[in-house]
């Protein structure tokens, strides 16, 4: 069908003056309403309604312009024209949200792209400053120079900007030691939406310098982390560091590197571990087995992360879709397997220790090593995990197709089972969108061990074709029923992609309970004017009234298929 | 949902052809930033030119995904959109996107644009007006630098090599438009040559009979003229009845091994394909030449990226500098598939002169502070001319040169 | 009616008190916290009782002070306007301690040696405070932020606190982690990866009242060896205690200086019961105050569930190269392991300095580690200044995180209120807590006087808080006076 058979989607723009009195801020360069550029803002990530927006040619998913501010006071400034003029905006990284914004008002995109330093990386205190587009590979090389890292990296992979992960996500592999990025967190510099600075820890003394990440007295720092970004911008973020066991650079893959022509061979993605680290792969019989050897290995004090992948590593090991088909079809993968990654930090003998202590648990409860001579071709398959684990650069292999929904639930271990669970029941109901929705119902869940496996992420996901609507909808349900399913069944939904934050906050009013009033409190202090991502985090009684029907009506059959009352 | 499985080869894919990827771009933002595990320092962490100069997203390769599926959709048009050309266009086509997400996503970003490039070309909304004096002097002249055909083989004056339309010859050296034709080049055909002849290689040209390769027309997006000169050139090249072809530029190797059989409803090619580089580290390899000549000289390698990340020859050109007696080889910080474009290529040097210049002086900087090097080597004519642009322009001291120079120089 | 008989309404019989002695035991603490009468003291025994109250100081304005144990020691629950009490002190269940997972969920009533007593039994401990009375909150020290003396590590020592329940200002019952779920708790973490629940951290009641907490806990050691090196200064172990920390050597790692050394060490003294205590004289105090070093390093060394003597081998052979290479002084734990091993686990023996005379008035702040010393001497200018000798300023440094920063304790001791030199002492750790502020040491806990050196100069931060209390409370009932409130 030729182009201009097909409907358009009309761009709402700012009103002239405001489009000057933002122009004046920035200058001409670094700021556009060109159609085909704001664009490239409006379809999202993971956050699935934007899919759904695009197939029904909603104007509302397309912004008004785009701004590239250069400093926080140019942040500021803008910040202070959307104020006056009453024009919402949408602070921007990467775009990999689980959470848009856009609506019917004309709305700016402030992208944060010019602003990626690193401020200073304080090798005393071991905290890093970074610029709000700084991403963790930047961080860790600079980090690593000088013995140091961040402690982990996301699955969403290295790339993002741990300012923007600092709103509510960041899943390391390695939270068993380090915990997410959250237990990372020193300081935010944030412009908040009436314009003022707000700095928090001891970063907001004078002299005391940026080392400190509470107070004083009540911490506002932890009220940001989880604001979905609707509090305000951050321009800055201090994150602590760790002794780093490795060289100053991770290893070159042996194999050397790929071209155009053969960059799918997997030789190419069989790196070594980093220096002074071991990563250890084991297989077990069942999913009892597995978590009874996570938990012991948990307590007993060894290793910087552990992990359960199941079928994930289809996924992060396939160097194509077709792989990942295959492996997932034929059970390539061990159904019921962990990782245990080892460092030696305070000395070589730590790793001798930590392996034999390792031996020792995984020999009580059954597990089996993979190595040369246990499914070596499996290990040899495993291989990008051995810079994964500490720089995660595979992870968007996940979404070659729609990573349209994501169940992050947390708890202990167990809660692993119970996302089984219900992840098999969504399945039944809603039929797959592909294969690979499969993992964690035939096999486990990820499953991430954090603290010291206090408790744990679960995670399942969907994928279907971004081309189909009718699959997308039906993502859809699953991503709606599973937040319904896990707050009727009180657990705790840590993250769930599709419908993350809004409405959930406000057609889940068990959550907290009531969250939604707190939230909302919350943001009349913060954002007085609702410029700042309106309905991102939380609704206003208006913005509520003014949610699609298509979206209540969705939520509420979700609600009422698992026995809770509709919500009006 | 992957790549490569419509069956059609690439020069006839249509936009819509890429309807499934561009819709599943996840905005992994890989086509922006160096492969995570490759990431050496903050500063050089990135890897797109285009993105790195403008930071707007449709600079990226993810923006052209995004203004692909906008257009496969209709939601706007060239009416709504008169910027696209030059988001299309200020694309360098060094294929560091579509290494990132072909690894990571399965998909092909530059192939995305160079279908868009197509699309606007076939639409008449393309390619830029400077690219068109290109394209019009590729049609008159054969070659897209406006120099009359009996200019092409000026350089071989006073050469023992062979005319292969005159006498047979086992292997073609396909000189390419800009080193046979830019005066400042023409030096690096006389070098290969020489040296290929000392190697006792039974070269040959086509003199004055050679055609543009296609390369930039190819990159342009002008299509049906890229096709129309593949296969003069397939019919031309596979009927010369040698073995092997070597050539010095990227672009034309590229162009004849790896665009060639993208070309729908051609024969196959009778020939294999070498580089210079490729081919002269072979030769040393086999004893055939000895690199004895001193050349005290610290040295840094910059990849073409249409030899190196587009076609994997990596190797050969570090195996050469690093045999060449008194050469001390210091590597970039980012090099091989995560090196950085030079800014000369698809096009953007031609309708985008002071970005691409921009992006050379980015790819010196890279070179003095992460190596410490005297000099950049290259092999490429069209790095060539812009990084030596920026140089002389700018009075740094740092030095360039073409590996056949530094070859022919330690021969001698 | 009489604000005793609306309480005892909502509360029953035998549980609401307002007898002048009651109420002037409540009205102070042994801090330079200005006395101030309550009202009425309550003792709830349930989160709806709580509720109620909550609901008529909104009807009535009546101020609320939450009270746990009454053992903050800075006056945090000393009340600025009166108003009624809320002793905790009768929910003191420990609800669960659950021992795959690591944690246990306490009340405001739960003190601390009640629940380490509780957790040994279990194999488990809870990673406690130096110096903190035995008799305090175990919930209240959690959510106050008393550094843990493990707080070195930085996976075992900190961010102990997991899920709350509060009931806020407007006495809706609210919970943050897995318990927001309203399902199981065991992480700090509720919807959207949350940190919500560190709003009400160091917030000395004024923005909610917890009536719950799920707290961190740790396998109790099997095996520990704690190893000691001594310094004339703490400058000197700056180079050898980053190394140590770099090193990751150790779950528990401080400084402690002469005058709390003999203090702990000191035969003659017990743990105080109350704060102030009477000054008791001893002789082996002041033998063990000259033959003490000036500072001593501890760091110790626990065995893991599994093969504990390899994991204290490995430890140990890297601190002593460590040790070797800056050429340390090690000191000779002859009779002490026992000790301090205990103090590890029930760190209150330190207290004992309360003996010395009477009431503690301490300087705690966070600093970097390589400030310390600029702010030592800070401090001992000051002394100077007043003529208090440098020798009885108790002294106890804790790095936190591998030295990220540092937790810094700097005693004053005085007599109890109306004692001779009292309101010199109280000049002198108040002009001292100015210069410190004024430098950049950071009171993240800003108690009595420290309020308003912090909050006068930190700018927005202070704004908005203060906006938050009046959305959130905005009666203001809770505890007011308090912090900027």
């Amino acid at each position: 069908m030729a182009a201009e058979q097909k409907q358009k989607v009309t761009q709402k723009k700012l009103a002239p003056h405001v489009y000057q009195a933002l122009e004046d801020v920035v200058g001409k360069r670094w700021i556009s309403e060109k159609r085909s550029l704001v664009e490239t803002y409006s379809k999202l990530s993971i956050e699935g309604m934007t899919f759904v927006r695009k197939h029904r040619k909603d104007d509302t998913a397309v912004p008004a312009c785009v701004v590239l501010p250069g400093t926080t006071g140019e942040v500021q400034s803008i910040v202070k024209v959307c104020n006056r003029y009453s024009v919402p905006f949408i602070p921007f990284t990467n775009g990999q949200v689980f959470s848009a914004t856009t609506n019917d008002q004309p709305t700016l995109i402030i992208h944060l792209s010019r602003m990626n330093s690193i401020i200073n990386i304080d090798t005393d205190n071991m905290v890093a400053t970074l610029q709000a587009y700084v991403d963790y590979a930047q961080l860790q090389a600079e980090a690593m120079k000088h013995g140091l890292w961040n402690g982990g990296t996301p699955l969403a992979t290295t790339v993002c900007k741990l300012s923007s992960q600092f709103s509510f996500a960041g899943l390391w592999q390695t939270d068993l030691k380090y915990g997410l990025l959250n237990r990372n967190l020193v300081s935010v510099k944030m412009v908040l939406p009436d314009g003022k600075i707000l700095t928090v820890g001891s970063r907001c003394l004078p002299k005391a310098g940026d080392f400190w990440e509470y107070g004083p007295g009540p911490d506002l720092l932890g009220m940001q982390r989880g604001g979905a970004g609707s509090n305000g911008i951050v321009t800055e973020i201090t994150v602590k560091l760790h002794p780093w066991a490795g060289d100053t650079t991770l290893p070159e893959v042996p194999h050397g590197r790929p071209s155009l022509e053969d960059v799918h061979e997997p030789k190419y993605d069989s790196p070594p571990p980093p220096a002074n680290h071991r990563l250890h792969w084991i297989e077990f019989k069942d999913f009892s087995s597995q978590i009874k050897t996570m938990r012991d290995i948990s307590h007993s004090g060894i290793a910087i992360g552990l992990n359960a992948t199941g079928v994930y590593s289809a996924y992060y090991c396939s160097q194509t879709q077709e792989m990942t088909w295959e492996r997932c079809k034929n059970k390539f993968f061990p159904d019921y397997n962990c990782y245990v990654i080892i460092a030696g930090i305070t000395s070589a003998k730590q790793i001798d220790y930590e392996e034999k202590v390792l031996q020792k648990i995984v020999e009580r409860n059954g597990g089996t090593f993979l190595t040369a001579d246990h499914k070596p071709e499996v290990l040899e398959a495993l291989k990008p995990w051995n810079l994964d684990c500490i720089r995660h650069t595979c992870g968007f292999r996940m979404n070659r197709k729609m990573y349209a929904n994501a169940w992050l639930p947390t708890g202990p271990f167990e809660v692993g089972r119970q996302t089984q669970e219900f992840w098999s029941d969504a399945l039944n109901a809603f039929g797959e969108c592909d294969i690979t929705d499969r993992g964690g119902a035939d096999d486990t869940p990820f499953l991430y061990a954090l603290q010291r496996g206090r408790f744990s992420f679960a995670e399942v996901d969907n994928y279907p074709d971004p081309t189909n609507p009718e699959e997308i909808q039906k993502a859809a349900g699953y991503g709606i029923y599973g937040m319904a399913r896990l707050v009727k069944e009180k657990v705790c939904p840590c993250l769930m992609a599709f419908l993350s934050v809004e409405p959930f906050t406000t057609m889940f009013p068990e959550v907290g309970p009531n969250q939604h009033t707190l939230f909302q409190k919350i943001r009349r202090v913060f954002d007085p004017k609702g410029v700042n991502a309106p309905g991102r985090q939380v609704y206003t009684r208006e913005e509520w009234e003014n949610v699609p029907p298509m979206l209540k009506q969705w939520v509420n059959k979700m609600r009422e298929m698992v026995g809770l009352e509709s919500v009006q | 949902m992957t790549v490569n499985k419509s069956g059609k080869k690439v020069f006839e894919k249509e936009l819509e052809d890429y309807r499934d990827q561009v819709w599943g771009c996840a905005r992994c933002n890989w086509c922006q930033n160096q492969w995570g595990w490759s990431v050496k320092s903050a500063e050089f962490s990135e890897i797109c030119p285009a993105f790195h100069e403008y930071r707007f997203f449709p600079y990226s390769g993810m923006g052209k995904m995004h203004i692909a599926r906008a257009l496969i959709e209709g939601d706007f048009d060239y009416a709504d959109a008169p910027e696209l050309a030059e988001f299309i266009y200020t694309c360098t086509t060094c294929g560091a996107c579509e290494m990132n997400c072909q690894r990571m996503q399965d998909k092909e970003p530059l192939k995305v644009n160079e279908a868009l490039r197509a699309r606007f070309v076939r639409d008449g909304v393309g390619p830029m007006p400077e690219h068109k004096n290109l394209i019009n002097s590729v049609k008159s002249y054969d070659n897209p630098w406006m120099q009359p055909r009996t200019q092409r083989d000026r350089w071989a004056k006073k050469l023992p090599v062979k005319d292969i339309g005159k006498e047979p010859a086992e292997t073609l050296f396909f000189v390419g438009c800009t080193t046979a034709l830019d005066a400042s080049m023409s030096q690096v055909a006389r070098d290969t040559a020489s040296i290929l002849l000392k190697a006792g290689v039974d070269l040959g040209t086509l003199g004055k009979k050679e055609l543009c390769c296609g390369s930039p027309i190819a990159r342009v997006g002008d299509r049906e003229t890229f096709i129309e000169l593949a296969l003069r050139n397939r019919e031309l090249l596979n009927n010369t009845g040698v073995k092997e072809i070597v050539t010095s530029c990227p672009g034309c190797y590229r162009a004849v091994k790896h665009d060639y059989p993208e070309v729908p409803g051609a024969a196959a090619l009778n020939f294999k394909v070498y580089h210079t580089v490729e081919y002269i580290d072979r030769l040393i390899a086999d004893g055939k030449l000895t690199l004895s000549r001193e050349i005290p000289l610290k040295a840094t390698w910059h990849d073409p990226c249409h030899l190196g990340r587009h076609c994997g020859i990596y190797d050969a050109p570090r195996n050469i500098l690093k045999a060449i007696p008194g050469i001390t080889f210091v590597e970039k910080e980012r090099n091989r598939d995560q090196s950085w474009c030079c800014g000369g290529g698809g096009g953007a040097r031609t309708a985008f002169l002071d970005f691409a210049q921009r992006t050379a002086e980015k790819l010196i900087d890279e070179a003095r502070r992460t190596t410490g090097a005297e000099a950049i080597v290259t092999c490429c004519p069209f790095c060539e001319q812009n990084i030596g642009d920026v140089l002389q322009r700018t009075g740094d001291g740092m030095k360039l040169y073409n590996l056949i120079a530094l070859v022919s120089q330690s021969i001698a | 009616m009489s604000l005793k008989k609306d309480l005892t309404n909502l509360l029953g019989s035998n549980a609401v008190f307002d007898d002048e002695e009651t109420l002037r035991h409540y009205s102070r603490d042994q801090s330079f916290v200005p006395q101030c009468m309550p009202d009425a003291v309550a003792f709830p025994e349930s989160v709806e009782q709580i509720q109620a109250i909550v609901a008529y100081a909104n009807q009535t304005a009546v101020p609320l002070v939450p009270y746990s144990s009454g053992l903050n020691m800075h006056g945090g629950t000393v009340p600025k306007e009166g108003g009624v009490i809320l002793n905790m002190s009768r929910m003191n269940r420990i609800i669960e301690v659950d021992q795959d997972n690591w944690f246990a969920v306490v009340e405001p009533g739960v003190t601390i040696r009640q629940l380490q007593n509780a957790l040994e039994e279990k194999g488990l401990r809870a990673m406690l405070p130096l110096g903190t009375p035995p008799a305090r909150s175990a919930l209240t020290s959690c959510v106050e932020r008393d550094p843990a003396l493990a707080s070195a590590s930085f996976e075992y020592g900190n961010d102990l606190l997991m899920d709350t329940e509060i009931v806020l200002p407007d006495g809706e019952l609210f919970k943050t982690g897995l318990w927001s779920a309203g399902g199981r708790p065991g992480s700090h973490m509720g919807p959207v990866r949350s940190m919500l629940y560190r709003f009400w951290t160091a917030a000395q009641g004024t923005l909610g009242i917890l009536t719950k907490a799920c707290i961190k806990v740790e396998h109790l050691p099997g095996m520990m060896e704690i190893r000691a090196f001594r310094f004339n200064s703490f400058n000197e172990s700056l180079a050898a205690l980053i190394d140590i920390q770099r090193r990751e050597i150790g779950l528990e790692c401080f400084l402690l200086n002469k005058l709390n050394l003999a203090a702990l060490y000191c035969d003659d003294w017990h743990v105080p019961e109350e704060f102030p205590a009477s000054p008791v004289a001893s002789q082996d105090f002041s033998t063990l105050l000259d033959a003490l070093p000036c500072w001593t390093l501890f760091v110790c060394l626990h065995g893991a569930p599994e093969l504990p003597e390899e994991k204290i081998a490995y430890q140990a052979e890297t601190l002593d190269e460590i040790a070797g290479h800056h050429g340390l002084n090690s000191v000779p734990l002859n009779g002490k392991q026992e000790l301090l091993q205990h103090e590890l686990l029930r760190p209150w023996g330190v207290l004992k300095k309360y003996n010395f005379k009477g009431a503690v008035h301490d300087l705690s702040f966070k600093a970097p580690l390589k400030r310390i010393p600029e702010f030592q001497h800070i401090i001992a200018r000051v002394a100077e200044k007043y003529a208090y000798p440098i020798e009885e300023i108790g002294g106890y440094i804790l790095p936190v995180e591998r030295g990220r920063g540092a937790h810094c304790e700097f005693d004053f001791h005085a007599g109890p209120d109306g004692a001779a030199g009292h309101e010199r002492i109280h000049a002198l750790w108040r002009e001292a807590g100015e210069l410190l502020v004024d430098e950049g040491a950071f009171f993240d806990r800003p108690y009595g006087d420290w309020a308003d050196m912090m909050y006068s100069r930190t700018g927005e931060y202070t704004a908005k808080l203060r906006e938050l209390k009046i959305e959130l409370d905005p009666n203001n009932i809770l505890n007011p006076g308090h912090l900027c409130f």
